[in-house]
């Protein structure tokens, strides 16, 4: 549980983490928000942090951004303490939050050029970074236009192109899609793409997955301020290993095939939908390759046999269920 | 010319670009105006030039008074709870601004603007002195007592703005502050004087710290006893603070400015925690 730390960590560790997080607390009230979290994120990752409502990624991202203090645990941000090092922090990263307000009566090139002097550009560079990031979120044609005028999708890319002004090697966005029609979901997954291309290190929320899983290189799955699970797609599928399932298609002789099925090792349930056979399997791919040879030399006749797809969102909806430890 | 404070750059520009900011100007001076003219004399023959004059400045320097007095709160106490109320203080905080430059910059705005007040009043205020009776010397006093007020009442507005997370409470608490510093000093004062006058039964004894709160806190008090010329018996009462003889337009302009530097001070080491009070 939470307790306030009593020896520090010894930092930097071998390699210096874009992002590494240790035992990070944060509790309001007797809400615990996050619950001894631990993270370690990679230079050039992309990290998908997903959450049903309430699950803590604002809370983890603000205490990222040096806008909230934690409980207890740390945070670094390229081997800088976030409440320690809040300006040098603030430097490397740049923050998209999931609401935020625009100041409406400036004009677009005035609001980023505002943001550019926050940043302690030069006067001489903002010109070429302003240029540089609306036409990265193809805003050129709006740069004289007022903020006020902007579409929802508009202000989105405004604050993304705010985000990538000063050049953050980080990028750390609290839903950046949210509220945003299937087109502008496109164009704001089609921006990440590119800023994944150049190498940037993002945290990207969403409690959607789908939306993330294919340009994301690495998940965190969170829910009531505990991280269930991390890791590469492919250790998140692994972890759900243990019940994937199988189907096997039978010319005739289901019940046969079935029964075979069921004496093997490492089968679970089994079910029986029309000419096809399905059954949950722990086990290894050798051990499932004998199932098959055992069906063939007791002359079923197969016609299919396959691995059901387990897509990301099945394993979230396990792993938020409980099923999984 | 170039500002160095982004804040204050930024929040000129949507200065320049709100309706509200001309509104009140406009209001000003038309209010202005007629004041003017009602202080102008009718029976030019019967006043002396310097007192014509004077009264004309008095006049123009109890407005404008009165307005930076319940103009200052609309201004300030927004500075930083609309930055909240419109979510757009979580982007200011993560870029490189210090607490400094976000706090100066919003209070040097704020400032700013009932400068320009003072300015649109300038050509009235020249009138009064082109006509005579008022010394330089009055004017610049005049002029300070303003400014100190200016400053106190923003670095207030802003410190309050930075606690309250709406901005009517932040504008309400503000304006509540200036009611009791204005007309709170008048009936506290009042009703000190007669508290202590009726403890001594029987004797007439008068209660030696007479105006006490205005004297220190009421920026119309110290603007009007500027130009009255005051009877010796009274001056010692009303312009001997605990044995130093210091006018109060003197000593408030001390208090004011001396209370905004602290103001400004603890806004800005503390603002990093005030800022997210109520979170
Ligand atoms: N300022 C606050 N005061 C009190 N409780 C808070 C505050 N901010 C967050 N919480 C609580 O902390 C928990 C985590 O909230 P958080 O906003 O981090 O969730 P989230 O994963 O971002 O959810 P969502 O998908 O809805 O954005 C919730 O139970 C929330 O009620
Ligand atoms: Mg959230």
């Amino acid at each position: 549980m939470c307790r306030p730390q009593t020896s520090k960590q010894n930092y930097p560790s071998q390699v210096i983490a874009v992002i590494e997080i240790v035992d990070l607390c944060k509790s309001y009230g007797n809400v615990d928000a996050l619950v001894d979290l631990n993270l370690k994120i990679k230079k050039g990752e992309v990290f998908g942090f997903i959450g049903p409502n309430g699950a803590g990624k604002t809370t983890t991202i603000k205490i990222l951004a040096t806008l909230t203090a934690p409980s207890s645990g740390e945070a670094y941000v390229s081997g800088y303490d976030v409440t320690e090092e809040p300006y040098k922090v603030r430097g490397l990263l740049g923050y998209m939050p999931d609401f935020f307000g625009m100041y409406d009566s400036l004009k677009v090139w005035e609001y980023l050029d505002f943001f550019a002097a926050s940043y302690r550009m030069p006067q001489a560079e903002r010109r070429d970074a302003i240029e540089n990031v609306l036409s990265l979120t193809h805003l050129e044609e709006k740069a004289e236009s007022f903020v006020a005028g902007l579409s929802r999708g508009m202000r989105q890319r405004l604050c993304l192109a705010k985000t990538l002004l000063h050049d953050p090697e980080l990028l750390i966005l609290d839903e950046p899609a949210s509220g945003l029609d299937p087109r502008a979901r496109v164009e704001i997954k089609e921006l990440l793409n590119g800023l994944k291309d150049a190498g940037k290190t993002i945290f990207v929320s969403s409690h959607i997955l789908p939306e993330l899983s294919d340009i994301c290189t690495t998940f965190g799955i969170i829910e009531k301020g505990n991280l269930l699970l991390s890791g590469s797609k492919e250790k998140i599928m692994e972890a759900i290993r243990g019940v994937r399932r199988i189907k096997a298609k039978v010319l005739s002789d289901t019940k046969k095939a079935a029964s075979l099925i069921e004496s093997e090792k490492g089968v679970g349930s089994i079910k029986i939908d029309g000419k096809e056979v399905q059954f949950e399997f722990n086990g290894s791919d050798l051990e499932l390759a004998r199932v098959f040879e055992n069906l063939v030399t007791a002359g079923v006749l197969i016609v299919g046999f396959s691995e059901i797809e387990t897509n990301l969102e099945d394993v979230f909806m396990k792993i938020t269920r409980g099923e999984l430890a | 010319m170039r500002l160095k404070n982004p804040v204050l750059m930024k929040e000129l520009r949507e200065w320049m670009r709100g309706k509200r900011p001309f509104a009140i100007i406009t209001f000003y001076l038309l209010l202005l105006t007629g004041v003017f003219f009602l202080a102008w004399p009718r029976d030019f023959g019967h006043y002396p030039e310097a007192n014509m004059g004077r009264q004309i400045f008095m006049a123009v320097l109890g407005v404008l008074m009165v307005a930076v007095v319940f103009i200052t709160p609309a201004i300030a106490s927004g500075a930083i709870a609309l930055e909240k109320e419109r979510r757009t203080i979580d982007l200011l905080q993560v870029t490189l601004l210090g607490p400094s430059e976000i706090i100066l910059g919003k209070l040097v705005s704020s400032v700013m603007y009932l400068l320009l007040i003072v300015l649109a009043s300038l050509p009235f205020v020249s009138i009064g002195f082109i006509v005579g009776g008022v010394s330089p010397s009055e004017i610049a006093k005049a002029l300070l007592l303003l400014i100190s007020v200016m400053l106190g009442l923003s670095a207030l507005g802003v410190f309050v703005s930075l606690i309250f997370k709406r901005i009517y409470v932040a504008n309400g608490v503000t304006y509540g502050i200036v009611v009791i510093l204005t007309f709170g000093t008048v009936i506290l004062d009042e009703v000190l004087r007669t508290t202590f006058y009726q403890q001594v039964p029987g004797v007439y004894l008068e209660w030696p710290y007479q105006m006490l709160l205005s004297r220190h806190l009421n920026p119309f008090f110290a603007m009007t006893t500027m130009f009255q010329s005051i009877p010796p018996g009274e001056f010692s009462r009303l312009f001997w603070l605990f044995g130093t003889k210091v006018p109060p337009w003197a000593t408030l302009s001390l208090i004011y400015a001396g209370t905004a530097v602290v103001l400004i001070a603890v806004s800005i080491r503390y603002f990093d925690s005030l800022v997210k009070r109520g979170e």
